[in-house]
């Protein structure tokens, strides 16, 4: 079971969603304003916005037939620096070598 | 963010030199880390591929392997893209068994891995910064 962190970095992990990203910094977006600018279909970008959306990155906000697409800073929160990361990372893994070592002496 | 390095130290009841292969023998690895296809040694690439994926998720070299109380090596994992840090081991020896340390340095900030700092506007910074507020919040 992946962790929410997980589905953030796989959001961030594509240039054209990080292109997304940096365009909502400074303005709400429907799917076809997105698409207008990215050489891609209309239904690429709707996956580039799931995807996003699914690591907690935007939000998107039905408005008549429309949906708008929003940047939700909050949702950058679990991948904010690779210290955090890291920490819960090692914290896991050294606990994980502890009980291998010490099964492995009884 | 002044300091991006980890430290973390724990107690292991077993011996420096066991504790050196569950840092560098592909099968103790596998016991809790991901494992190598070769033993770790100095001056030999690093690749350590996901158990079940077996696509190669963390990579760099072994910049020294002195069994068995120092192991150092840089560290990539995929979603940091080209940013490299270090991982280095010291392994003491203490009555009972061995005291492990773990430094990790030169952590990126998320934003600088993913490129996204360049070509950000003022409203990127003030996102952060919402961000962080958000974040130390939350961990107080």
């Amino acid at each position: 079971m992946p962790s929410p962190a997980q589905h953030t970095f796989r959001a961030l992990a594509d240039p054209t969603r990080r292109d997304i990203l940096k365009m909502l910094t400074r303005q709400d977006m429907t799917i076809a304003e997105v698409s207008d600018r990215f050489d891609i279909t209309r239904a690429a970008v709707k996956k580039h916005l799931t995807v996003l959306s699914d690591g907690g990155l935007i939000t998107v906000t039905p408005r008549g037939r429309e949906r708008i697409n929003s940047l939700n800073p909050v949702g950058f929160a679990p991948v904010l620096n690779w210290l955090e990361y890291f920490d819960s990372f090692w914290d896991d893994r050294l606990a994980d070598l502890k009980s291998a070592i010490e099964k492995d002496t009884k | 963010m002044t300091d991006n390095t980890l430290r973390k130290s724990i107690y292991l009841k077993a011996a420096p030199e066991k504790v050196w292969d569950y840092l560098t023998e592909p099968d103790k690895l596998a016991l809790w880390f991901h494992p190598p296809k070769t033993p770790l040694a100095e001056g030999q690439p690093l690749e350590m591929f996901g158990a079940e994926s077996g696509d190669k998720l963390i990579w760099g070299d072994v910049r020294v392997a002195r069994k068995p109380s120092y192991l150092e090596y840089s560290f990539t994992v995929k979603p940091m893209g080209d940013a490299v840090s270090i991982v280095k081991w010291s392994l003491d020896a203490v009555p009972g068994g061995t005291r492990l340390t773990l430094e990790h340095e030169g952590l990126p900030q998320v934003a600088e891995a993913f490129d996204l700092t360049l070509a950000l506007d003022k409203g990127w910074e003030e996102h952060m910064g919402r961000m962080r507020a958000h974040l130390h919040e939350n961990l107080s």
